[in-house]
């Protein structure tokens, strides 16, 4: 199962390698460059030897959406656009392993890209603010940030490859992701608001007292936590959906 | 002795509850040969390879292949055979070796062995040279042997061939079947053939089923199906026909069949691969004179027509 994502994975790779020019050399030096302007433009703050200011957690979060927004959208439709779908799915590949590939490659390349900036944020605050020694992320803010580019990331690339295996070409799947997301996203937030509404009023002042207890730590850890969770259902439902014959047959 | 490695009954499959694409088909495969499935566009040759992978499930019938059955064991069938199906299925953004190198994991073969076989097929395939080229420069009848290179990666027991010439000229379409019916009989693999090329079947095919609408109109090998409808017919116009010139050709030939005789004009029936020279000879050294000779042979293209019209 791992080699057969493994080996999906590396596909993906090797054509987002050839579709960008197809030399390695280049396109690392591409992303650096590209990614060192990202991190020039993000404000900055230092306090007590540790990058504080909020404005780079952004980073865990847009890059995520930016780079998944992006490839995702190829999964299944661009193997429809380039009619290799059908071949892909004659192969022995598991269900499974096609859907969990799928996935993880813009995941794998989204959590890559958080990284890559943050590290390049480190380097930037040390040559501007670094004469008192060595300044890192505070690490309980750098591991949650990884984390939720991680969850961010599958989130969005769940929804996409579930909407790219419906959609006949990548344009259309790129359109109907982003609406899938704005549903996803807006949805629970109106039904949050509706029922802050309808909530009795003794109710609605427990749960804001017992939030308020919470420290920031916990705070991040519950979200997370619930995020883990939307994953999970989010693949376990695109995984159950999957199916060979519902694939070939979408016109 | 040759076993059964594709069996249908009934295969039947629907596409949106009304278009039946494949019509109650039962047919058997067996091993060591190229099954031509001969029907013109639209017949459901394409549906019956896609059911015979598993990738499509039948709306009714069953069918197997290699023993197991398409519903319940469809990746362990697609894990023993190669597919190329109407497209070569080749990523174009991507080198020759890296498309191997892609379904060669798929097929979870070792790293050894997916070079190993890389070189063998792309050598073999007069494709080594060209290796890291980007398949999409190439020309139709490169992709298509770099396409049989993948089918044959894993060695599989059968493969399956969604009219692989078509789009090739004539030349090239040769030069493929060529290279194909080598590294077949190197490889002893079955094939099952899509083509809508009569010649195609009748030349590479042992046997050859023939669809229309879906529906499996007859099988056979090429030459019993020909045989069956008719055999080949020579007329021959000249003077001085009569009884005695056909008491003639019937003691002196052999595999003769029917044979009409008029003044002028004289038809002989004869067996499916017989030559007319003999025939023609024989009544020349008897003194008649022959003004024309027309043979007509009723090819599977006739028969093809004929049961497609039916
Ligand atoms: N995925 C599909 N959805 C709907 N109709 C289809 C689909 N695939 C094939 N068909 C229809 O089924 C019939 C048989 O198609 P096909 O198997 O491709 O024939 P062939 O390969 O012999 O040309 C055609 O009428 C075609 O339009
Ligand atoms: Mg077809």
């Amino acid at each position: 199962m791992f080699a057969e994502i493994a080996a999906i994975m590396w596909k993906e790779w090797r054509q987002l390698l050839q579709r960008t020019g197809g030399n390695l050399l280049v396109f690392t030096i591409r992303i650096v460059l590209s990614f060192s302007f990202i991190a020039l433009i993000i404000p900055l703050e230092v306090n007590n030897g540790a990058i504080v200011d909020y404005s780079w957690n952004l980073v865990w979060i847009t890059m995520p959406l930016a780079v998944v927004f992006g490839l995702v959208g190829f999964s299944f439709a661009g193997e429809r656009e380039t009619h290799t779908l059908p071949t892909l799915l004659a192969s022995p590949l598991s269900d499974r392993a096609l859907v969990l590939g799928k996935i993880a490659f813009p995941v794998t390349y989204a959590v890559f890209s958080s990284l890559i900036i943050s590290l390049c944020l480190l380097v930037k605050a040390n040559i501007l603010h670094g004469n008192n020694g060595l300044i890192l992320y505070a690490p309980e803010s750098f591991y949650s940030g990884i984390i939720t580019s991680f969850l961010l990331a599958t989130f969005i690339a769940t929804l996409g490859v579930y909407r790219s295996a419906c959609a006949p070409t990548i344009r259309q799947a790129q359109t109907s992701l982003l609406l899938t997301v704005a549903i996803a996203v807006f949805l629970p937030l109106i039904l949050f608001v509706a029922t802050g509404f309808l909530l009795p009023q003794n109710i609605k002042q427990n749960l804001i007292t017992s939030l308020e207890s919470l420290n920031s730590f916990n705070m991040t850890a519950i979200s997370l936590l619930a995020l883990a969770c939307v994953d999970l259902i989010a693949i376990f439902l695109v995984m159950k959906w999957f199916d060979r014959d519902r694939l070939l047959t979408v016109n | 002795m040759s076993e059964i490695v594709i069996e249908t009954n009934n295969l039947t499959r629907d596409f949106n509850k009304k278009l039946r694409a494949v019509d109650n088909i039962s047919f058997q495969v067996n091993s060591g040969q190229i099954f031509g499935f001969l029907g013109t566009n639209g017949s459901g040759k394409t549906t019956t390879i896609h059911l015979l992978l598993g990738i499509l499930k039948p709306t009714r019938g069953t069918a197997r292949v290699l023993g197991l059955d398409t519903r319940s064991h469809g990746a362990k069938i697609r894990s023993q055979t190669g597919v190329l199906l109407e497209h070569s299925g080749l990523y174009e953004n991507m080198t020759a070796t890296d498309n191997l190198e892609f379904y060669g994991k798929a097929h979870r073969l070792s790293p050894k062995k997916r070079r190993d076989r890389q070189k063998e097929l792309l050598v073999n395939l007069g494709l080594w040279e060209r290796r890291h080229d980007k398949v999409g420069k190439w020309s139709k009848g490169m992709k298509q042997k770099l396409a049989i290179a993948r089918t044959l990666l894993h060695q599989p027991a059968l493969i399956f061939l969604d009219e692989p010439t078509s789009g090739l000229d004539p030349m090239a379409a040769t030069a493929l079947w060529e290279t194909l019916t080598e590294l077949v009989a190197r490889e002893g693999v079955t094939i099952f053939l899509n083509t809508h090329n009569l010649p195609e079947a009748e030349k590479w095919c042992s046997t050859v089923a023939i669809v229309s609408k879906g529906k499996l109109l007859g099988v056979g090998r090429p030459e019993e199906l020909k045989s069956g409808k008719s055999s080949q017919q020579v007329e021959i116009i000249g003077k001085g026909f009569g009884p005695e010139t056909k008491q003639l050709i019937i003691h002196s030939l052999s595999g003769v069949g029917a044979i009409e005789t008029g003044p002028d004009r004289i038809l002989v029936e004869l067996a499916p691969q017989a030559e007319a020279a003999p025939l023609v000879t024989l009544l020349v050294n008897h003194g008649y004179a022959i003004e024309t000779v027309n043979k007509t042979q009723e090819s599977l293209e006739d028969l093809f027509l004929n049961l497609v019209k039916e």
